[in-house]
């Protein structure tokens, strides 16, 4: 020390001044994701409780120091529930931003439209409300993963319900020409011929209101049950038009009836109406109720599957980043070969992408609260409408 | 097909066409009065199904209120929109009123966008049961739609037929000129006919609001099977509207059933297609010779 000069002294502290800022600053360096998400548009109802899971993953993760002590920043961008916006935004997200995963958005055509984007950019991405399993078999995908129950089996607990209570002969299909709709009604119809029902399937375009002819052919059909497999507006629409027809099934089930705002619209009348859903605020699992807890803490209301969806989806890019770092390359053979628990349930995927772990659970509204249910269960036959 | 069947099919198409009907009759005013085709006529739509929405779900009213609420509000709108922007382009050259219809039509959407959300709207206060007679079911809400609709549609037709306005007003739409010189006052007659067909369509959206969902768009869904009517019905042609309206909606209603919508649409532009080539003043509208 006597031997240093007072010029090297300084230096040297220098120095290590500046090493030690740069040090921190790449612990503190955030890690980026990007979500492109509905926020306005025909999707927005539901993708709302998404944006509120992802919202709430990022909170609690940074909260808990961050992953591998480094915090996580999520940027959500609005795609107007359009797949051509969806793609612009998802190339922009990893261009301009430089996230180094998507978390995914709402709907299979938004997720298809944003996997051709990031199998081009090697990104990896969760498809985290991706239903159709399609998105998946009709091509080759390497970076992206289905993160949803498949919609091939959107009906398949009505069907079992069905079954074993009896009494229904022929069964009405209503299905939007989507093709997460289109393959869960052709599973449909598989599976309830199996059982011995005699189906009619009718089809819609999408964004169409007026169900009333479709409605028509139901009832030329004496259909004893009907099941709709579209989103939740035409759901709705369809309802309330069957409701003004005075045509009242022994059951009927729409995918979405789950939701908390199907009372608001539908008022008492929800009551007996079918749902599936890929997780219920009501399941007793420790995890999930300590995400309820969290989750209501924070927005004063109940989850709905998709806000579990989005946080789960969260929870296996924080594994995948936690056990391999920040490589894309790692992140994306961690989601490929391996389970990861989360609030959703057991997340794995298939050699394709394909989700094998996440299964839907059937509910009924009974005594206005939507519940899982099975057979022994649920409420039959559907109350009267008035 | 049976007969109940047939009259069930015929009562869907009359409720269908009496929604179409409500709003091409303010398209075909506008059009025929001023020469105006106005994109944003769908938004009008849209704000009288808000408006009904407001008063049914937040304020707890019988959205029946909003029928009437939605034609004086929607007609103080038009009254404004009319005097402050668009009789300001009328001498422009018809590209540029187009373009100031189409901004209000994008201004419009991103009011609601931003005023509402994307979710959709809904309530289920208002008519509700059916009523059966011979076999045949309509429900409440749609036999009020048509009852309006229906009710309107006559009291416009009268109007224009024999009231001071309804002369004026097809005095304007024959010969603007001559109709100016003989002492009609052509702006106030045209702020009134803006004004009315505005009303007009904020009642279709009320109307729509009842047996529907509102959204944003709900009211530009209306709009361009509303054009189809217009040019199927004949431009200028009030009462060619009203019968192309319920043309098409019994057209919709029989294709929608044997085949599926998105058939019943392709057969409705197929149609706008054929008149267009064969009888271009429309089915119901007068050759203009050259």
């Amino acid at each position: 020390m006597g031997g240093m000069s007072r010029r090297a002294l300084l230096g040297a502290a220098a120095f290590t001044a500046a090493t030690t800022r740069i040090r921190f600053a790449r612990a503190e360096d955030p890690i980026k994701l990007g979500a492109s998400l509905s926020l306005t548009g025909r999707f927005s109802d539901s993708a709302k409780y998404a944006q509120e899971g992802y919202q709430l993953w990022e909170e609690q993760t940074n909260a808990g120091g961050g992953i591998n002590g480094r915090p996580v920043s999520l940027s959500i961008q609005d795609d107007t529930s359009s797949p051509d916006t969806g793609r612009v935004l998802v190339q922009r997200l990893i261009d301009r931003d430089g996230v180094i995963a998507i978390l995914g958005p709402y709907s299979s055509p938004i997720t298809d439209a944003a996997a051709v984007v990031v199998e081009r950019a090697e990104i990896p991405m969760l498809g985290t409300i991706a239903s159709d399993s399609s998105i998946w078999t009709r091509r080759k995908l390497h970076w992206s993963f289905q993160a949803f129950p498949s919609s091939d089996y959107d009906h398949r607990g009505f069907l079992e319900i069905i079954k074993a209570k009896g009494g229904v002969k022929k069964l009405g299909i209503v299905f939007e020409q989507s093709p997460f709709s289109i393959a869960s009604k052709d599973f449909a119809e598989k599976m309830a011929r199996d059982m011995g029902l005699t189906v009619e399937s009718y089809g819609y375009t999408p964004g169409a209101q007026d169900f009333r002819s479709i409605i028509e052919r139901i009832v030329s059909f004496e259909a004893e049950a009907v099941t709709m497999g579209g989103y939740y507006e035409p759901s709705i629409a369809l309802t309330r038009q069957m409701m003004e027809r005075g045509f009242n099934p022994l059951a009927y089930h729409f995918i979405l009836s789950a939701d908390g705002v199907t009372k608001d619209a539908l008022g008492a009348n929800v009551e007996g109406i079918f749902g599936r859903s890929a997780w219920e605020a009501t399941l007793e699992r420790a995890d999930s109720k300590a995400f309820v807890a969290a989750y209501q803490a924070k927005f004063n209301r109940l989850p709905a599957y998709h806000s579990a969806a989005a946080y789960s989806a969260g929870q296996v890019i924080a594994a995948a980043i936690k056990a391999k770092g920040v490589d894309r390359t790692a992140i994306r053979g961690y989601i490929a070969s391996n389970e990861v628990e989360t609030v959703l349930g057991t997340f794995k995927v298939n050699e394709t992408g394909q989700q094998t772990g996440y299964k839907y659970v059937a509910t009924q509204w009974q005594k206005g609260v939507s519940r899982v249910v099975d057979a022994k269960s649920a409420e039959w036959p559907k109350p009267k409408w008035s | 097909m049976t007969w109940t069947l047939a009259f069930q099919l015929l009562v869907n198409g009359l409720v269908a066409g009496g929604l179409l009907g409500l709003v091409a009759l303010g398209l075909a005013l506008i059009f025929g009065v001023m020469r105006i085709v106005n994109f944003a006529h769908g938004e009008f739509v849209t704000l009288g199904a808000y408006l009904t929405w407001i008063i049914a779900s937040p304020l707890g009213l019988s959205p029946l209120i909003g029928v009437p609420a939605a034609f004086v509000f929607g007609a103080a709108v038009g009254w404004a929109v009319h005097t402050s922007i668009i009789s300001r382009v009328t001498s422009r050259p018809s590209l540029d009123v187009l373009m100031v219809t189409y901004a209000l039509s994008v201004i419009g959407l991103g009011l609601f966008s931003l005023g509402f959300g994307g979710d959709f709207r809904s309530y289920s206060s208002g008519p509700s049961g059916e009523l059966r007679l011979l076999g045949i079911s309509i429900g409440l809400r749609s036999l009020t739609v048509l009852v309006i609709c229906v009710a309107l549609a006559t009291i416009m037709v009268t109007l224009l037929r024999s009231a001071r306005i309804g002369l004026a007003l097809r005095a304007l739409a024959q010969n603007r000129d001559a109709a100016a010189s003989s002492g009609i006052d052509t702006k106030w007659a045209e702020h009134v006919a803006f004004s009315v067909a505005v009303g007009l369509a904020a009642v279709a959206g009320a109307l729509v609001s009842l047996i529907g969902t509102t959204t944003p768009s709900v009211g530009q869904n209306l709009l361009l099977d509303g054009f189809v009517v217009v040019v199927v019905g004949g431009l200028s042609s009030i009462p060619g509207a009203l019968l192309a309206a319920f043309m098409i909606g019994l057209m919709q209603s029989v294709c929608g059933y044997f085949l599926d919508d998105a058939w019943a649409k392709i057969v409705t532009y197929a149609l706008l297609y054929v008149v267009l080539v064969l009888r271009p003043q429309g089915l119901f509208g007068q050759k203009v010779e050259a």
